[in-house]
């Protein structure tokens, strides 16, 4: 009776079991042929070109100069107090471009 | 030796469930000792006790599965199906953050100028870092699939070789993103257009980190050879979280970097 019952949950856990493992060697092989070619080529190709155009337009954003300080009641809202330093500065404040209400940037 | 008769693993007796619920409480205690300006001792010293007990809990699941041969086949099985649900749940959770930016960005508020982005708010180009930050992490997602089928064939030296340039790239999205919330220009408090920008950025890099954590641990297992070309599920699991981040940030990308600086 409980060899039955073992059986059946054994086939019960067991059921539409599928690994990864299941693919065939060769067809693991072919696949890893072409991830490796990509890796090879198009990983660090992309992330030069991408990289070096990003660096581009941060460095022509540098050059503008910051837009003059003007408070609005929606930006840089300040209900409550940030529990650290003196409570009126984000946790990633840039100094150069956001503001603090009443008081404009920090960095002239 | 025990004889075990069903496929299911019957765990033994482990104090780390217990003590992670109670450090769950403690961060979360921390957390609201924090919002109330206490200092946040109390929320790093039991986010550190979480980190801690956590990796002991997993610790002996690796010993289980590997060293004792607990995981039988009906048990991995179960280990996927329990990642898949997992992973089900984080998508409902960035779910909610794209239903707020959708709804305040189809729905212009006379507060915000009438316009999306918001009126004094300056976005980030989409086509300098954060396209960037695409690149490495799609970039990331065929490294990983090269490692994960360099186990198949069981390459074991390529194998951890593309795992540490995933986990890099990893690092190196990390990395970016900062340098990024450093030099915004706005701010979380900047609007809701900020609010959410932080919290769904902020929580998709949190995923990263994590994700990242759960790479290299795959990494350390592939060199102490617990891993076989038959047998990794935690890789495998680590894999689908991370190709997981890797979609969530297209989506965001698309949305809020994308759509959003229109």
């Amino acid at each position: 009776m409980s060899f039955l019952l073992r059986s059946h949950l054994t086939r019960f856990a067991l059921r539409n079991v599928r690994q990864s493992s299941d693919v065939s060697f060769e067809s693991a092989q072919k696949t890893m042929k072409l991830m490796r070619i990509l890796s090879l080529t198009v990983v660090p190709f992309s992330i030069i070109a991408v990289g070096v155009n990003a660096y581009m337009i941060e460095v022509e954003h540098g050059k503008h100069a910051v837009p003059e300080y003007k408070e609005y009641s929606h930006i840089g809202i300040m209900t409550k107090k940030y529990p650290w330093g003196d409570g009126k500065h984000t946790l990633f404040h840039n100094s150069r471009s956001q503001g603090i209400k009443g008081k404009g940037y920090d960095e002239q | 030796m025990t004889v075990r008769f069903t496929p299911f693993h019957l765990v033994d007796g482990s104090p780390w469930p217990l003590l992670s619920a109670l450090g769950a409480f403690g961060v979360v205690g921390g957390l609201m000792s924090m919002m109330h300006q206490h200092l946040f001792g109390t929320l790093f010293f039991y986010g550190g006790l979480i980190f801690l007990l956590a990796s002991l809990w997993w610790r002996d699941v690796d010993r289980e599965s590997s060293l004792l041969g607990f995981h039988t086949k009906g048990v991995q099985k179960n280990m996927y199906s329990g990642m898949i649900w997992f992973i089900m749940s984080e998508v409902f959770f960035f779910l909610g953050f794209f239903w707020t930016f959708f709804h305040s960005g189809l729905n212009s508020v006379i507060d915000l100028g009438m316009e999306w982005p918001p009126f004094g708010v300056m976005v980030l180009n989409p086509y300098g870092v954060p396209l960037l930050n695409t690149a490495v992490l799609i970039s990331s997602g065929i490294t990983v699939t090269c490692s994960h089928y360099s186990l198949l064939i069981s390459d074991f030296n390529s194998c951890s070789i593309w795992l540490a340039n995933t986990v890099f790239l990893g690092v190196l999205f990390t990395g970016l993103q900062y340098m990024e919330y450093l030099e915004s220009s706005f701010g979380m408090n900047d609007s809701v257009y900020g609010s959410i920008f932080f919290m769904a950025t902020g929580f998709h890099g949190f995923h990263v980190i994590i994700g990242s954590i759960f790479l290299f641990i795959s990494f350390l297992r592939i060199l102490s050879g617990k891993l076989s070309p038959n047998r990794h599920v935690g890789f495998e699991c680590a894999i689908w979280y991370w190709h997981f981040v890797d979609v969530v940030w297209i989506f965001l990308y698309a949305c809020i970097y994308g759509w959003g600086s229109l």
